[in-house]
């Protein structure tokens, strides 16, 4: 498997909210990124998206480095379509005005990708039939799939879900998971799911990192991390899985 | 004694042909947390919101529905509503943060509330206690709203998503609140679209499917047996042995209030399906002790 994403002392502007983190991940991986509350966990999916400056350390992507790319700058750069992140507040993340497949052409046609909307609408499990609403006429679920639409019409490399499966119902979760898996499978994508749900992560991610209080305080295959939680904070969230 | 009671509850709106709820059937008793389990738009907070009076105007009522012995008239701007909220039953709303006072700091809200019904009122922590509803997350509003709720002497709790918001160990300690207020004596409808979450958090469970409860069972040890309960259960990531175990409920849930739905609201998704469930409302059979099934062909005990 080779590396796709190298991560080497990486630190958020202000090192107390996330600092000193490495990471790597390889093509086609799928990696859980998991913590409490205010842990760091949508700081780091920002920083690996580019969509926030790095306060310190090193990125490097498909072995080129973008750790010192400024957002604006990465937002021109040719690996931008490369990694793509749906923010946890999906419904907001969506042009208001405009139907979703507006922004999906217009996403593809700023990425200067080939392609059309209806394979990334199917990979993101997202019914074409609603693609002419807008997002205020969508289910929150709903609008969490047309915003992985949009990301996965970029055709990335690593996808980057915050939270986002937390906003489905089950048998919708379902549904996107095994959707997100044929897609990982056709494309070799790489996907880090960003959450809190452990039996989730111990479904979809075979490895994990666990944050808190913005460091990396364990990681590795999700069965053992799980199994065997070192740290209290793992402890915290395996222990109260069954609430 | 019965808390919450639904017999046959039919919930009609405005500008909608069908039943929203159809023929709804569910009880929750003092001391007990009966978990609500359904998809989106399966009518799961309508149930509550009947039961709470925050129906949309011209809402209607059929069948019998009993909130701490009171029988609740057609929804509208009742006045017989301030006697039983606050004071016999609470609503902890999803979207928690539209529905505390915005100019208050929670610790005010709280002790307003305490004062009015004389009680005692524990405080959450105080970065939440001190601040504005506006500089809260949407999950410390949750934290805040629970608080408010259980400052009053509501005997009914209505918990529609309470930990929607909030990571694995404040959603245990919602979850430990709760019980704590059901062990002195409080009834707790907790609604979720997260079956894992009912049956742990749950005494009993009741599946609702497109504005029917399809089944109604104690949670400890509960092998579903109707068609729907049981394809949620295998949709289930938390419950699933594998991502090739999972399988997501086939097919889409008709809109409830929708014209010329099967007289089994499964039918169109069920694998079991026959001509009588598209025609014959499903029987309601009692399955074991506190335990129904409503289908005409349930999966066979397992």
């Amino acid at each position: 498997m080779s590396v796709l994403l190298e991560l080497r002392g990486v630190a958020a502007r202000d090192p107390a909210r996330l600092g000193g983190v490495d990471l790597s991940l390889g093509a086609g991986e799928t990696l859980g990124l998991a913590g409490r509350h205010g842990a760091g966990k949508t700081t780091l999916g920002r920083l690996i998206a580019r969509l926030d400056p790095l306060g310190a350390g090193r990125i490097a992507l498909s072995g080129a480095e973008i750790g010192h790319l400024a957002p604006a700058d990465f937002a021109r750069h040719p690996l931008r379509p490369a990694v793509q992140m749906v923010l946890a507040d999906a419904a907001r993340s969506l042009p208001p005005g405009q139907s979703i497949a507006r922004t999906l052409e217009e996403t593809r046609v700023r990425l200067g990708v080939a392609g059309e909307g209806a394979g990334a609408m199917a990979a993101a499990g997202f019914d074409p039939a609603l693609a002419a609403r807008r997002p205020a006429a969508l289910s929150q679920g709903q609008a969490v799939r047309a915003a992985m639409a949009r990301a996965l019409i970029a055709r990335p490399g690593l996808l980057i879900l915050d939270e986002s499966l937390a906003a489905l119902d089950a048998s919708a979760r379902a549904e996107v998971l095994l959707a997100l898996r044929r897609w990982q499978e056709e494309t070799g994508a790489a996907l880090i799911l960003i959450g809190h749900d452990m039996g989730l992560m111990r479904l979809a991610c075979p490895r994990i990192a666990i944050l808190e209080a913005g460091r990396i305080v364990e990681t590795g295959a999700t069965a053992a991390v799980l199994g065997a939680p070192r740290h209290a904070a793992t402890r915290a969230l395996c222990g109260a899985e069954r609430g | 004694m019965t808390l919450l009671m639904a017999e046959a509850v039919d919930l009609r709106l405005p500008g909608r042909p069908g039943a929203v709820l159809d023929r709804a059937t569910l009880a929750v008793g003092a001391g007990e947390i009966v978990a609500l389990i359904g998809e989106s738009g399966s009518g799961k907070s309508l149930l509550a919101r009947a039961a709470s009076g925050f129906l949309p105007q011209g809402a209607r009522i059929g069948g019998a529905l009993r909130v701490c012995g009171v029988a609740i008239p057609d929804a509208g701007p009742a006045r017989g509503w301030s006697t039983l909220r606050g004071r016999m039953v609470a609503h902890l709303f999803q979207d928690a943060r539209r529905h505390l006072h915005p100019a208050l700091t929670i610790a005010r809200q709280i002790a307003q509330v305490a004062a009015r019904h004389g009680t005692r009122a524990d405080l959450p922590e105080a970065a939440i206690a001190a601040a504005l509803p506006g500089a809260l997350s949407a999950g410390q509003c949750q934290i805040a709203a629970l608080a408010l709720a259980l400052a009053t002497p509501a005997r009914l709790i209505l918990a529609d998503e309470p930990t929607a918001h909030l990571d694995p160990p404040a959603a245990a300690a919602v979850l430990a609140r709760l019980r704590a207020r059901a062990a002195q004596g409080a009834g707790v409808l907790l609604i979720t679209h997260d079956l894992a979450l009912g049956l742990g958090a749950a005494d009993r469970v009741a599946v609702i499917h497109a504005g029917q409860i399809v089944e109604t069972a104690p949670a400890a040890g509960w092998r579903p047996r109707h068609p729907y309960a049981a394809a949620l259960m295998r949709a289930m990531p938390a419950l699933a042995p594998d991502l090739g175990a999972l399988r997501p409920v086939p097919g889409r849930m008709p809109v409830p209030g929708d014209a010329g739905l099967h007289a089994c609201r499964f039918a169109p998704r069920c694998p079991r399906a026959g001509a009588v469930c598209g025609t014959t409302p499903p029987p309601v059979r009692a399955t074991g002790p506190g335990a129904t099934v409503a289908c005409h062909d349930p999966e066979a005990a397992g």
